[in-house]
């Protein structure tokens, strides 16, 4: 191997890697937030035949592009020219991966909620509950069971899909690579410390994902009601 | 008879708690339900026996309002002295005294949690320990406190013996130890009257002896109960009069001897030997 590996020249920019990190995750925790919320919603939804055929073919055609794709079409359209105020890199970020979490989401939690056993919602109205006491205590705990193993995958992709944030210049931890590779022309340290940080931040979330898939699968929490 | 012609006056009968008048219930082009009436008096046990398919898990929803009435009129006596009636197809309307107009769905959850239904499946939450099916409906509804609740459920599962049972999976629980707990999860909210819907049909009869020594228990509470069953012994024994719904209609509503002394038609009489032999 010939390669001159030099680390130090790196070390100057540390702080360019730690906020770019920072801006990961904060990316990362408002999409998975933003995205969850808002697919849970139009999920809950499709269950009415007319909000069925208005947002299938939304949620097809969010579904249909690349997250890349979904995201420049978002940069260029939420300028402005189109929608008379520009909206910051930032927020196009979370905005269209929003979008791509909540339609993934919404699917999901279609088909968990029409596999809620009718058995179960009948147990909670014969009881006496409301509509929204049976959604939130019989319903969403099935929905949340079914749908946590492929969520959790969802949010780690998320996670590494921040990456692409870059493209629109939002200052991840990968435009912080970018700005260092421009200055000092050490690509591979700098893209190898980029693989380190997402090692570092993917590897425990995936171990987290198993333990909550692992408590899903028993039923969630001791405290039921 | 047409549904659309239900005559409108009240046929309660003074002491009923309970009175059903010409309730009529159609899935698309079948009548399900035509022109059943009845009373229930305070205490009184109703079996209702009867074919497949002869609408009795049908009549039992119908009176949980889990089903819209095509025609006919309940009316609950009680603490709500509530009548609801459906003589189109528009949806159940209350017709008492001065609230009159469509049921709302508080007056609906309000009339249910005096009825207590045992559904034939079970219909645990089996994401749910023993405890946590027993304490909802009593913490969501009734907003009871999460220690009087569990206190009452620990009481009720000693009573119906699954003490030892109380922090389990319903998962876990044999099919009779499943019914228990649903019977258990009804009387939780204190009805006034309870559901029973072939409650021993999916139980081998080891287990079906089980549940029907928690039923003989509730009979000794002094519940009304309507209790949908194929085991003609055990309704004989169990029941004041008993019902034979076939087709959707009530042919004959009788004491447990009168009706297989004078059985009102021969199907009546075909039927009661049928399950005499199959004993």
């Amino acid at each position: 191997m010939n390669y001159d590996w030099n680390f130090t020249r790196i070390l100057p920019y540390w702080k360019a890697f730690l906020s770019g990190t920072g801006v990961t995750l904060l990316l990362t925790t408002l999409v998975i937030s933003c995205g969850t919320v808002f697919g849970v919603a139009v999920g809950l939804l499709l269950k009415r035949p007319l909000a069925r055929r208005i947002l299938y073919p939304v949620i097809d055609v969010v579904r249909a592009l690349p997250p890349l794709v979904l995201i420049l079409f978002m940069y260029y359209l939420l300028t402005q020219q189109v929608i008379g105020t520009t909206v910051q890199a930032f927020w196009v970020y979370v905005i269209a991966m929003s979008l791509n979490l909540a339609a993934f989401t919404a699917d999901l939690v279609r088909a968990a909620v029409e596999n809620v056993p009718t058995g179960a919602v009948d147990a909670g109205r014969a009881l006496g509950m409301s509509r929204n006491q049976v959604t939130r205590h019989v319903v969403l705990p099935h929905v949340l069971r079914e749908t946590i193993p492929a969520m959790t995958l969802l949010y780690v992709g998320m996670l590494k899909m921040s990456s692409l944030a870059s493209v629109i210049n939002v200052r991840d931890v990968v435009y912080a690579a970018q700005t260092v590779i421009a200055d000092i022309s050490r690509s591979l340290e700098a893209w190898t410390v980029v693989a380190a940080i997402f090692v570092v931040l993917v590897v425990p979330a995936t171990y987290a994902a198993r333990r909550v898939e692992t408590w899903a699968g028993r039923g969630g929490s001791r405290r039921d009601a | 008879m047409s549904a659309m012609n239900i005559p409108r006056a009240s046929a309660t009968v003074v002491g009923e708690i309970l009175s059903v008048h010409e309730v009529w219930k159609r899935f698309g082009q079948v009548e399900v339900l035509r022109g059943v009436s009845f009373g229930l008096r305070q205490g009184e046990i109703l079996g209702v026996i009867g074919p497949s398919g002869g609408g009795k898990t049908t009549l039992l929803r119908c009176l949980d309002l889990l089903e819209t009435l095509d025609g006919g009129q309940i009316n609950y006596r009680g603490s709500h002295n509530l009548m609801v009636v459906s003589d189109d197809a528009r949806g159940l309307r209350s017709d008492s005294g001065t609230d009159k107009g469509p049921l709302s769905e508080d007056g609906t959850n309000a009339l249910r949690k005096d009825i207590g239904f045992v559904f034939q499946g079970f219909n645990l939450w089996e994401e749910r320990t023993v405890l946590g099916n027993l304490v909802l409906a009593p913490m969501v509804v009734l907003a009871q406190p999460r220690g009087a609740a569990e206190e009452r459920a620990r009481e009720l599962c000693r009573q119906f013996g699954l003490g030892d049972k109380i922090e389990a999976k319903v998962t876990q629980l044999s099919g009779g130890q499943r019914q228990r707990v649903a019977i258990i999860r009804a009387l939780m909210m204190e009805p006034k009257i309870m559901l029973l819907d072939e409650v021993t049909s999916a139980l081998d009869p080891v287990l079906t002896v089980e549940v029907m020594q928690a039923i003989r228990q509730l009979r000794e509470k002094g519940l009304t109960m309507i209790v949908v069953t194929h085991h003609l012994e055990f309704a004989s024994s169990l029941c004041d009069r008993i019902m034979f719904l076939s087709r959707g209609e009530a042919v004959q509503i009788d004491t447990p001897e009168n009706l297989r002394s004078a059985p009102a038609s021969p199907e009546v009489k075909q039927f009661l030997e049928v399950l005499r032999d199959a004993r």
